[in-house]
């Protein structure tokens, strides 16, 4: 019921629908994911991309960031970036005679940082720090990030030699990981058929704005959650605590990114409420990654399974 | 007390007050002196608006009414004691308090005193109609001590929980009524019962039975073991009058031997449901063969109770349709078969010395004749008939020539008398109304009748019914419509009778149940469940045992806190609707949502179906997600409601 | 045998299950953490006198109707008593499973008023009809399901320091005022009561020591903000002359900001001379004056040094210092 929301943020959310579609033109037959990680950047969190290369992760980083209309980085992370390669260095200037920061890619609206787990921790860790913070400091003086500051990451699963997968905790700073996986048989097709997706990309027109994200953002945030809704979310996070096949359950912090990610979602079905099909639409890209099972059970099927055991009460 | 050290009582606890007031003054209506009603009606108007503009009532003013009740009250009825005075006073005093109600506990004094008044009013008719209506008063009086508590929410709320808290009272007040031990006898005089005789009397005086022509209330009623008899044959009789004093006719005190009776036709059996009369005359069927148990026989075969019907009676009789009474007449039988008042109504003797000279002996012939005349000369029916001077039978023979049965009855002995045959006035109750829902005679006071009996030689006593020549239709279809000079008005007929009929049934039940509950009934009842009735210590130990249940079930009531899931109306509706839909094959996966589960049911069924179950399901949404709980109560019942009439 | 007799003949475990078991048997005086619960235990119930003279009514009705063997009357009786009777389970019901969740205070000085709030909720089901009395006091309220409500007393404050609350009572006799149901709450709730102002007295000697950072031609500096009335204990120097001689009342010049460089040493021996309560009365209204013109201050005890430091904070601090002195 697009009518039920009244808020000054209503030219923002009309852009929304094209920008949906831009994005889907550009990576085939990949809706769901597409619309999930709408939902991350409408929740304001940031995005973890993991699948074998070649399969669109970066083309999707690249729609996302053009159609929004984000000023966007690209990070090649190896093994020998170091912190100030991402965040800059202050430099001696003489004609000034003074230092003077030279700010690295962080410093954009929306970075793409690339095989994430090929940098070392050290580098990891500045960048997540950044992430959390959504300031740096350098040289004692702290530097904030612009507002909408976004990371997308993507990794490789596969890779295993050189890497340094990237520890449990550190996980949590990303609100989704993604998975998007072969496209279909008619998604590749066309996708074979069709023009080069880069190229494609610079000739489209950037559908939203920095503003327009922030102001989407706030209305995200006002989306209403029942008691219901509430209720659900909890008999979910209190499931995966006392689940047998879990070491560690959903932290208190999880069930808020859940709860984000959930109005979100609510937000781009046009709707100014959550409801618990929200939550399960969401569930397993936000939850997932944080789950630590206790054998070799994929964390996904660990989360479907949690959706499909925990009855929604009416 | 001083009504400075209390805050006035709000308007709305003081309106409620006033209501039920008001209802009191109403129910005592039917026997309060004229006079009375209306001031009092215009006072508790003037003091409510009073009140409601925050004013005081004049306090002179209100001792001078305060003087003045009682006056008239003695001025009316010559006493301030009494049923009559009594609930004049009562009702006066009540109106008279709303004008000193200034304090919350003058509210509780006037409450009390009105819960009272409207219990005496029982005392005057005990009907279900009458009892309903004085219960129902009770919910104002109740609702305006609601009120007067602080913070009391809504009158429309405030009202329902009063409803709801004397409909709940309702099974506890049934099993105090059942197990309170009745009275065997009385603990102080019962004044005025005495006064409350009702039905025939063993006196008709002029206008005796009048009274009664216009009483619609239930004298008794029969049920009969075969068919009921027609009409024209269903006179029973209550009592035999031998003596006329030129006034009023009386059995007489002579003592007499019971008169011998030949039955001829088949013998009718029947029972007799009598409503209380205060006494002793039980009519019966012409002509009773044997007295019941516990009643005897005067001696012309009228029943006697032993004692004063206070509370009903219930008694079978047999009797023949076809007989022969007293085929042998006694000298002093005959001699108070032709007893005359000295010197009174010399016309009518006269016309009776012209009969006996024209047909010498020929009884058959002289009542013939006098029959004949009544149906011939200008006599008329009527059930206000002029006034009659000293001569009675004269002036209503040759000058009005209007009456109804006891002018006829009266006359017609007399002349019988005159003319040297013996003969009787005999009183009781003619017809009745037969009910065809529950097959039996409703008999009403209304049906009261007196005919004549007269001594024919070979043929014993036999009836004459004089209004019958005058009004055939009067035996055929009853006083009221007999009254009313043509044949049955419009009301009397379809389904009005059928109504008629089935509140009969109720009020008959309602009589016997609730009125007629007395000593002897609760002790059988109670017998029934083991409680030996004859030992107090049983009774108290059945009565303490069930009030004490009755207290433990109240606090598990009082204690029981609801569960979070009773106040959400649309979880379980939702969950109704969900067992329903689970019954016709809908089963909702463990981790399915609510509106994923409607849309999908709504997918397999018929356009028809869908539509409403996909509304349904919208609506849930809006409700469950996007609401406040407290906010959409109504909506969530409307849900409810609209889920209950969706089918599958 | 009355109640404390057979109290004292228990023995000394038997009297402490009695009393926790019915902790409103005896007043008991033991104070309860909040928040304080009203289970069935600690509820009362007893007919009022208007409950007494109804239930006489509705005795002689029962004996009217019996006597004159009315059953119709004996119903109507039976059905009016057993509707009364609920009175005793409304008014029950009206207390039990009532919370006291907390109970916040106002400051007050002694002597003057004391605001109480006392947070009252309900599980699950509405009340309406309560009442509460506190010492004389009485208040009535309702409570809406779930949500708490305040229900705000006054009290007097009598002297500084600690003040307990006193015993509250929790009564109703809804619906009907046949049946009063009662509790007794000893919520462990304490209130501190600033000391009393002094009525008059000379004014604080509010520059010493740094007098010199003080100069009138500073202030006039200053932004200008605003006027308000004079009070004592004001500093004289802000006193408006030209704005007062208009008016006809002293006001006061109000700066923006304040004057940051004035600090006040409020000391204990400046008000010597006086007897304790009196010198605490006095420092009470320096505290207040340096307070209300917003200036830094610091207060000096016997036994401690607050401040310099501005603000409510900092009043509270010193207030509450003054009140806990001996």
């Amino acid at each position: 019921m697009p009518d039920a929301i009244a808020t000054p943020g209503n030219a923002s959310l009309a852009r929304l629908p094209k920008a949906l579609a831009q994005v889907n033109a550009l990576v085939l037959g990949k809706t769901h994911a597409v619309r999930l990680a709408f939902a991350c950047l409408l929740a304001g969190g940031h995005l973890l991309l993991e699948d074998i290369p070649g399969v669109g992760k970066t083309t999707l980083a690249h729609a996302l960031a053009h159609t929004c209309g984000l000023a966007y980085q690209r990070v090649q992370f190896t093994s020998d970036l170091t912190p100030t390669d991402i965040i800059g260095v202050g430099i001696y200037e003489r004609e000034h005679g003074q230092f003077r920061f030279h700010p690295g890619p962080l410093f954009t609206e929306l970075l793409l940082a690339d095989e994430i787990n090929r940098g070392t921790p050290k580098v990891q860790s500045a960048l997540l720090e950044a992430m959390a913070e959504s300031q740096v400091s350098v040289e004692g003086e702290t530097r904030a990030l612009p507002a909408v500051f976004t990371v997308i990451a993507t990794q490789n699963p596969l890779d295993l030699a050189g890497t340094h997968p990237l520890p449990d905790s550190q996980l949590d700073r990303f609100l989704m990981r993604l998975s998007l996986g072969y496209p279909d048989a008619a998604a590749e097709r066309a996708l074979l058929a069709g023009e080069d997706r880069r190229a494609l990309l610079r000739e489209l027109p950037a559908r939203l704005a920095a503003s327009d994200l922030l102001a989407l953002r706030q209305q995200a945030r006002a989306v209403n959650t029942s008691a219901a809704v509430l209720d659900y979310l909890q008999a979910l996070l209190a499931a995966t605590r006392d689940h047998a096949e879990i070491r560690v359950g959903l932290s208190p912090r999880a069930g808020l990114a859940v709860l984000a990610a959930a109005r979100a979602w609510a937000l781009l079905a046009g709707r100014d409420h959550v409801m618990p099909e929200d939550v399960q639409a969401v569930f397993a890209a936000v939850a997932a990654h944080r789950l630590q099972p206790l054998r070799n059970s994929s964390r996904e099927s660990l989360a479907a399974a949690l959706l499909a055991e925990v009855s929604v009460r009416a | 007390m001083s009504a400075a050290a209390q805050p006035r009582p709000d308007l709305r606890s003081f309106t409620l007050l006033s209501l039920g007031v008001a209802a009191a003054l109403a129910l005592h209506l039917p026997h309060l002196p004229l006079w009375l009603p209306p001031p009092l009606l215009l006072l508790i108007a003037w003091r409510w608006l009073g009140f409601s503009r925050g004013r005081r009532f004049p306090a002179l003013l209100r001792y001078a009414l305060i003087l003045a009740l009682p006056l008239g009250v003695i001025a009316t009825y010559g006493t301030l004691f009494g049923r009559l005075p009594g609930a004049a006073l009562a009702v006066g005093l009540l109106a008279l308090k709303l004008t000193e109600t200034e304090t919350r506990r003058d509210v509780h004094i006037g409450v009390a005193v009105a819960a009272f008044t409207l219990m005496s009013a029982l005392l005057f008719g005990q009907s279900l109609l009458m009892t309903l209506l004085v219960c129902a008063a009770l919910w104002p009086l109740l609702a305006a001590l609601t009120a007067l508590q602080p913070g009391a929410g809504a009158t429309r709320m405030l009202l329902r929980e009063d409803a709801l808290r004397l409909a709940l009272a309702v099974p506890v007040a049934l099993l105090a009524f059942v197990l309170i031990p009745r009275l065997a006898t009385p603990l102080w005089g019962a004044p005025g019962l005495a006064q409350a005789r009702t039905g025939i009397s063993a006196r008709m005086s002029p206008g005796a039975i009048g009274q009664l022509l216009i009483d619609d209330n239930p004298a008794f009623r029969v049920g009969f073991d075969g068919a009921i008899p027609p009409r024209a044959q269903r006179y029973f009789r209550a009592v035999v009058l031998w003596h006329f004093d030129g006034h009023a006719w009386t059995p007489g005190d002579a003592p007499l031997p019971l008169e011998p009776i030949a039955a001829q036709g088949a013998p009718l059996h029947y029972t007799i449901n009598l409503e209380t009369t205060r006494q002793t005359l039980l009519p019966a069927l012409d002509m009773p063969l044997q007295p019941p148990a516990g009643t005897r026989f005067s001696a012309a075969r009228t029943l006697l109770a032993a004692q004063p019907v206070d509370h009903g009676l219930r008694y079978s009789v047999t009797s023949s349709m076809r007989y022969v009474l007293a085929p042998r007449l006694d000298a002093a039988e005959r001699r108070l078969g032709l007893q005359l008042p000295m010197n009174a109504d010399p016309r009518a003797r006269a016309l009776a010395a012209r009969w006996r000279q024209r047909y010498g002996a020929d009884a058959a012939a002289i009542v013939d004749a006098a029959l004949r005349m009544f149906h011939d000369d200008g006599f008329r029916y009527t059930l206000l008939p002029p006034p009659l001077g000293r001569q009675q039978v004269d002036d209503f023979l040759f000058d009005t020539r209007a009456g109804f049965c006891e002018h006829y009855a009266s006359a017609f002995v007399f002349l019988m008398r005159a003319a040297g045959i013996p003969a009787r006035v005999v009183a009781g109750y003619q017809g009745g109304y037969a009910n065809r829902v529950a097959g039996y005679l409703l008999v009403r006071q209304s049906d009261a009748h007196a005919w004549a009996e007269v001594w024919l030689q070979g043929h014993g006593w036999t009836r004459v019914d004089p209004t019958a020549a005058v009004r055939p239709d009067r035996i055929s279809l009853g006083a009221t419509a007999a009254a009313q000079g043509s044949g049955a008005p419009w009301y009397l007929s379809g389904w009005w009778l059928g109504l008629r009929d089935r509140i009969d049934v109720i009020n008959r039940l309602w009589d016997q149940a609730v009125v007629g509950f007395n000593a002897l009934r609760q002790r059988g009842l109670l017998a029934r469940f083991g409680v030996d009735p004859e030992r107090w210590q049983s009774v108290a130990l059945a009565l303490g045992g069930v009030l004490g249940v009755v207290m433990a079930v109240g606090l598990a009531l009082a204690l029981r806190e609801p569960a979070a899931a009773t106040d959400d109306v649309l979880g379980r509706a939702f969950a109704r609707l969900e067992r329903r839909l689970a019954r016709a094959g809908h089963r909702r996966g463990a981790g399915e949502a609510p509106v994923a589960f409607l849309t999908r049911v709504a997918a397999a069924l018929p356009a028809d179906g869908a539509g409403q179950l996909r509304r349904l399901s919208t609506e849930f949404a809006r409700l469950r997600y996007a609401c406040t709980p407290s906010a959409s109560a109504l909506a969530a019942r409307n849900w409810a409601r609209r889920a209950r009439e969706f089918r599958p | 045998m009355s109640l404390a007799r057979r109290l004292r003949g228990l023995t000394e475990t038997g009297r402490a299950r009695l009393l926790r078991r019915h902790p409103g048997l005896l007043r008991a005086r033991r104070v309860e953490s909040l928040p304080i619960h009203l289970g069935q235990r600690r509820i009362y119930v007893l007919p009022t006198g208007f409950g007494i003279g109804f239930g006489a009514m509705l005795l002689v009705m029962l004996l009217g109707a019996l006597n004159y063997n009315n059953n119709a009357a004996l119903l109507l009786t039976c059905l009016l008593g057993a509707t009364c009777a609920q009175s005793m389970y409304g008014a029950f019901r009206a207390l039990h499973g009532l919370r006291l969740e907390a109970v916040r205070a106002e400051h007050a000085e002694a002597g003057s008023a004391l605001q109480v709030a006392l947070h009252f909720s309900a599980s699950r089901r509405a009340r309406t009809a309560v009442c509460l009395r506190l010492g004389p006091t009485l208040a009535a309220f309702s409570l809406p399901i779930g949500a708490p409500t305040a229900v705000g007393m006054t009290l007097h404050a009598e002297r500084r320091g600690w003040q307990a609350l006193p015993a509250l009572k929790l009564e109703s006799t809804w619906p009907f005022g046949l049946f009063r149901a009662w509790s007794w709450l000893y919520p462990d709730a304490r209130v501190l009561v600033y000391p009393a102002r002094e009525a008059g007295g000379p004014a604080p000697p509010e520059s010493s020591g740094t007098d010199s950072q003080h100069a009138p031609s500073h202030e006039q500096d200053q932004d200008y903000a605003g006027l308000r009335d004079y009070q004592p204990g004001d500093p004289p120097r802000r006193i408006a002359w030209k704005a007062s001689a208009r008016n006809d009342q002293l006001l006061l010049r109000l700066h923006e900001p304040p004057p940051a460089q004035s600090t006040w040493r409020l000391r204990w021996h400046d008000a010597r001379g006086l007897p304790q309560e009196q010198r605490i009365m006095r420092l009470a209204r320096w505290v207040h004056a340096a307070w209300r013109s917003g200036a830094r201050w610091q207060l000096e005890l016997p036994q401690q040094t607050l401040g310099p430091d501005r603000g409510d904070a900092h009043y509270h601090a010193c207030m509450a210092a003054l009140a806990l002195l001996p």
